[in-house]
């Protein structure tokens, strides 16, 4: 039984996530996204509200799922048709994830992480019954959740979806179904004074007791060995007394008895007939493994890979309460970069509101170095750029109206926070020391966002570390996009008409506004930090 | 009759009940380990803690190591072995269990398997080529022992009654606590139902664990069963009266000497099949001591679980040269080269493979070696005090010829005193006829001194600093690390695009 709704050809197991996914996290600002996941999302008077309530196991799997890159187009275009079909679902995506949670729950309550412990002979009857209880539980799930299939399987036009109900129908087929339960019904007598037990009125107790034939031969020792097991069954009796007390009856049965039969009273005796049943138990327990072991990792890959796709539910739920555009992007060749309307998913997700959206269209270029007004909206910009391309990566919606991108299994944010830069060597130092790391990792298809690197030394030092570096990356094939304030690095690259490059700066109108738009052109010599020097510190000389 | 032992030729001369000082220093007690892990229930410390004290021993060992070796005498043994184990439980289990019927029956069965597995290794043994003397003699003293009359009627009544054990079936209807017997056989027609139902893995073993442990319920049922089917049961009872003993001393000692050779042969296959070699080892002193291909086996051991790969040296001792001096930087392989070439020594002394592609081993009369002890936490004079009280005792009249493994000796000595004291102790060996190997970090140890070869643990070319575990006969290597401090990181221009190149060939 396989759940492959993240792949098509594989669980999520041994999945390799990016390089440095903290970094990925802080620099893109994910954390929101992955809190928003954790709780539904409605409508009420006209605002988004969210509910109190939060899984926390849907972050979880977001998270997860999301640091790690998907590899090819068919694979991106596989997850993306499965979320298309159940966000358009939400009966079957609540109800088949509603189902897993639940389901774990039950199975933590039997002690499934006790499962693998061995313990001592009496414990082990305490697990032997929990055992069988996680068997029931487990049937009975899996026949809810064919059922389910079969109720949707109609509306699915996604090829995971689809494979998933047919494999279930097949692998967890009604007449094996059947065996299962029929195995389950002969060891019933185990399980005696359990829930049925109690359930019927007291004028109708029964008593399940065991009927049992057995082969053996005589080995060294006048040992019973080489038993063989031909038949089980549980007897459902009108109640008697249980069977130390049945001395009327023994006495009668003595009478007619054959000379071959002996009837055990003696508590020594009753103690190793009932470790021979225990053992039969034990045994048919132990053929269900493979069933358990089957349904472990089913039920414990199911509940994930589930939470992933009922996380993206509450994030779509979200955004398109509060009217935010989203698409499912396509993926084109490396060099090529094209958006509509883009936007900073973290930052729309987490004020519920449309932020500006930009526009671009890149072909043929592997470098793209932002410049432009301070404030201008150049590292949201960047922002949105990574984290669409995050999100194309494992196979999710994108919040633009249109997105085109290549795939770059290796993602490298190299962000230097405004408030951590400092001149000094140290963090140079540090920030070096970042980077050399990232050379290290870089693969075939390598993305490296660079936001105001280098900016803890001079300009002129700052310009000619980046100019050596961002040079050797291109002519390596590693594509970057760089938001930079090193003007000099800039006009250089301008001047020398790098063929890979391409520049992008924040637009700001003749009075010197800000539209946080990027548009397409030449790097200006000035970063316009004067206009902002001027805005928040009054001129006083004048006035 | 004599005295017979496939391990010695004579008595040897006192046990050995404690691990040599060696075993530590060349890992061998990690070996040890795994090759007894081979023939678990038998103690092989006493067979392998002891070095056979001639030539003559080496040689007669070998032959029979020979002989184990050929697929048929291996399997030949392997079952008399199985057999004897089996006999030895059941004897134990003789022991333990208290109902008089069980006891007897118990007992049957010991004296069933050791009669099967004598009369096995002997009918066995008679159709195969045995060429080694050892095996040869055994197999003559099982021929007069089997034809006895004392043997013969043992076998007779024994394997009688083990044919009625093994005919004896019954079928248990279980309802409730009600038990009826009837004999008879059954198909296991639920298990059936089971293995198709839930799949192949129940299918194998049965629900029912080897003991059940219920004696008091077999008491119960054979009790009724004897009533109506008496024969077998009373001669299980009649047997363990008529014979209160039956095992042969020989065939004891034999069985436990056996798994010397037997355990230590299914742990070379299992190196084998994991890609290492073993090979016979020459024992010419007509010609240069040497070896190819040589490994540390207890490093191999240990890398292979973690899937790392080792590496292997040559070496020769070329006429008149008796002690190599290692040099080389840290972790270099220094020890791992020097444990290896003690391994060798003690693999070949003790008349079994050797961890190597070809060698040829001269004689020696005794394994020394010299290990700095980590433990040993005083410092200084202390430690120099320490070393120096080990290596007396090494260097007295006893080893004269021997093979002497030194490690890292006057570490904390001077350097120039460490020097003057090396020399002293690398002289002293070899005008005691012995040969050696020394590891030291002293780059002038044994310069102009006769009888002494420099070898090196190298680096990759290049200066990367990068170890190869190859020891080769070289000069001490000049170390010096100036690294630009500027270039740290390697991310000039010229660098990065250098480390680019490099790393691209790794990407598609």
């Amino acid at each position: 039984m396989k759940v492959c709704l993240l792949y098509a050809d594989k669980e999520w197991k041994g999945i390799r996530p990016y390089y440095d996914c903290e970094s990925i996290v802080n620099d893109l600002g994910l954390e929101v996204l992955f809190q928003v996941a954790e709780r539904d999302q409605e409508e009420r008077t006209g605002t988004v509200r969210t509910a109190l309530q939060a899984d926390r196991h849907l972050g979880e799997a977001l998270k997860k799922v999301m640091l790690a890159p998907l590899s090819s187009p068919e694979e991106i275009y596989y997850r993306q048709a499965v979320l298309r079909d159940l966000t358009q679902d939400e009966e079957f995506v609540k109800g088949l994830y509603g189902i897993s949670k639940d389901m774990m729950e039950r199975w933590e309550r039997l002690g499934k992480n006790e499962m693998d412990k061995p313990g001592a002979a009496r414990e082990r009857g305490i697990q032997l019954v929990s055992r069988i209880k996680q068997l029931h539980l487990f049937v009975n799930v899996l026949a809810q959740i064919k059922a389910l299939c079969r109720a949707h399987r109609d509306r699915f036009s996604s090829q995971g979806l689809k494979d998933f109900a047919d494999r279930l129908s097949e692998d967890f087929s009604d007449e094996w179904e059947e065996k299962l339960r029929k195995a389950l019904r002969d060891i019933a007598f185990f399980e005696e004074g359990e829930e049925e037990y109690s359930l019927e009125g007291s004028g109708t107790n029964k008593v399940r007791q065991v009927r049992m034939v057995l082969g053996c031969q005589v080995e060294s020792g006048l040992k019973l060995g080489a038993l063989k097991l031909e038949s089980l069954e549980t007897i459902n009796k009108k109640f008697r007394k249980p069977r130390e007390r049945l001395s009327l009856s023994e006495k009668m049965k003595v009478t007619f008895a054959s000379e071959l039969t002996v009837i055990l009273k003696g508590s020594d005796q009753l103690e190793d007939l009932t470790r021979l049943e225990n053992q039969v138990v034990e045994y048919v327990v132990k053929c269900f493994q493979p069933f358990m072991k089957e349904c472990r990792a089913f039920f414990e890959q199911l509940y994930f890979e589930t939470a992933f796709y009922r996380a993206c539910y509450n994030l779509y739920v979200r955004s398109s309460l509060s009217g935010l555009s989203l698409c499912y992007p396509e993926v084109c060749e490396t060099d090529c970069l094209s958006f509509e309307n883009l936007t900073e998913y973290s930052m729309a997700t987490y004020r519920s509101r449309v932020p500006v959206g930009n526009d671009g269209n890149i072909e043929g270029k592997m470098l793209l170095v932002i410049t432009g007004a301070n404030q201008g909206g150049k590292s949201t910009f960047l922002r949105s750029l990574g984290i669409a391309q995050i999100m194309l990566q494992c196979g999710m919606f994108v919040s633009a109206e249109r997105f085109r991108s290549g795939i770059f299994p290796h993602f490298f944010p190299h962000f230097t926070r405004r408030e951590d830069s400092a001149m000094n060597s140290g963090r140079l130092d540090e920030e070096l020391g970042r980077f050399d790391r990232i050379i290290a990792h870089l693969g075939k298809d390598s993305l490296v966002l660079l936001n105001e690197s280098f900016a803890t030394t001079t300009e002129e030092e700052g310009s000619n570390i980046a100019y050596d570096m961002i040079r050797a990356l291109t002519e390596a094939g590693v594509k970057v996009l760089t938001v930079t304030h090193l003007l000099s690095f800039a006009r250089r690259v301008y001047e020398e008409k790098w063929p890979e490059a391409e520049f992008l700066r924040a637009e700001r109108t003749a009075d010197g506004r800000r539209t946080y738009k990027m548009i397409q052109g030449s790097p200006e010599l000035t970063s316009f930090g004067l206009d902002l020097y001027d805005q928040i510190i009054p001129a006083h000389g004048e006035g | 009759m004599s005295y017979f032992s496939i391990l010695d030729l004579e008595p040897p001369e006192e046990k050995f009940t404690y691990m040599p000082g060696y075993f530590w220093d060349l890992n061998l007690d990690q070996l040890l380990k795994l090759i007894q892990g081979q023939a678990p229930g038998y103690e092989l410390g006493q067979y392998y803690y002891r070095l056979p004290a001639a030539r003559a021993c080496e040689d007669y060992r070998r032959q029979i190591y020979t002989d184990v070796k050929r697929p048929e005498v291996f399997a030949c043994l392997e079952r008399f072995s199985e057999l004897m184990r089996r006999s030895g439980e059941f004897l134990r289990n003789w022991g333990t269990v208290e109902i008089p019927l069980q006891k007897d029956a118990w007992y049957a069965a010991a004296v069933y398997c050791y009669c099967r597995a004598v009369t096995g290794l002997q009918e066995d043994l008679r159709q195969t080529q045995i060429r080694s003397s050892g095996l040869q003699g055994l197999f003559e003293y099982l021929e007069t022992l089997t034809a006895g009359e004392p043997f013969q009627s043992l076998k007779e009544e024994s394997f009688r009654i083990g044919a009625g054990m093994e005919a004896f079936r019954l079928v248990l209807v279980i309802e409730n606590n009600c038990v009826t017997l009837t004999p008879g056989t059954v198909e296991g027609s639920y298990e059936a139902f089971l293995g198709k139902s839930l799949g192949e893995s129940c299918s194998g073993k049965g629900p029912f664990a080897d003991d059940l442990g219920m004696s008091v319920l077999e008491e119960e049922l054979f009790g009724i069963y004897r009533k109506k089917y008496p024969e077998l049961f009373d001669s299980i009872q009649e047997f363990a009266r008529k014979f209160p003993t039956y095992a042969d001393e020989t065939v004891r000692q034999f069985e436990k000497e056996i798994q010397y050779y037997l355990a230590f042969y299914r742990f070379e296959k299992r190196m084998q099949e994991r890609g290492f070699a073993f090979c016979v080892p020459d024992r010419r002193m007509d010609r240069e001591m040497e070896a190819a291909g040589l490994y540390d086996l207890a490093l191999a051991c240990s890398n292979t679980l973690r899937n790392k790969p080792v590496v292997s040296n040559d070496f020769v001792y070329h006429e008149k040269e008796a002690f190599f001096v290692v040099n080389g930087p840290n972790q270099g392989g220094k020890t791992t080269f020097a444990r290896s070439l003690g391994q060798l020594v003690y693999f070949c002394k003790m008349g079994l493979d050797v961890p190597a592609e070809y060698a040829n081993v001269h004689d020696f009369s005794a394994l020394l070696t010299h290990f700095s002890r980590e433990e040993s936490m005083e410092g200084g004079r202390g430690k120099l005090m320490e070393e120096l009280e080990r290596l007396a005792p090494m260097m007295e009249d006893e080893g004269k010829g021997a093979f002497v493994i030194i490690n890292e000796l006057f570490t904390t000595a001077a350097h120039y005193d460490g020097c003057i004291m090396g020399a002293r102790v690398l002289r002293h060996f070899m005008d005691n006829q012995c040969r050696g190997i020394y590891v030291t970090h002293l780059k002038e140890l044994g310069d102009e001194v006769e009888g002494v070869v420099t070898m090196t643990a190298m680096l990759e070319e290049g200066g990367s600093h990068r170890r190869t575990y190859r020891i080769l006969r070289h000069e001490a290597l000049e170390s010096g690390y100036a690294e630009d401090i500027v270039e740290k990181y390697g991310l000039t221009y010229d660098r990065l695009r250098e480390r680019l190149e490099k790393e691209k060939e790794g990407w598609e």
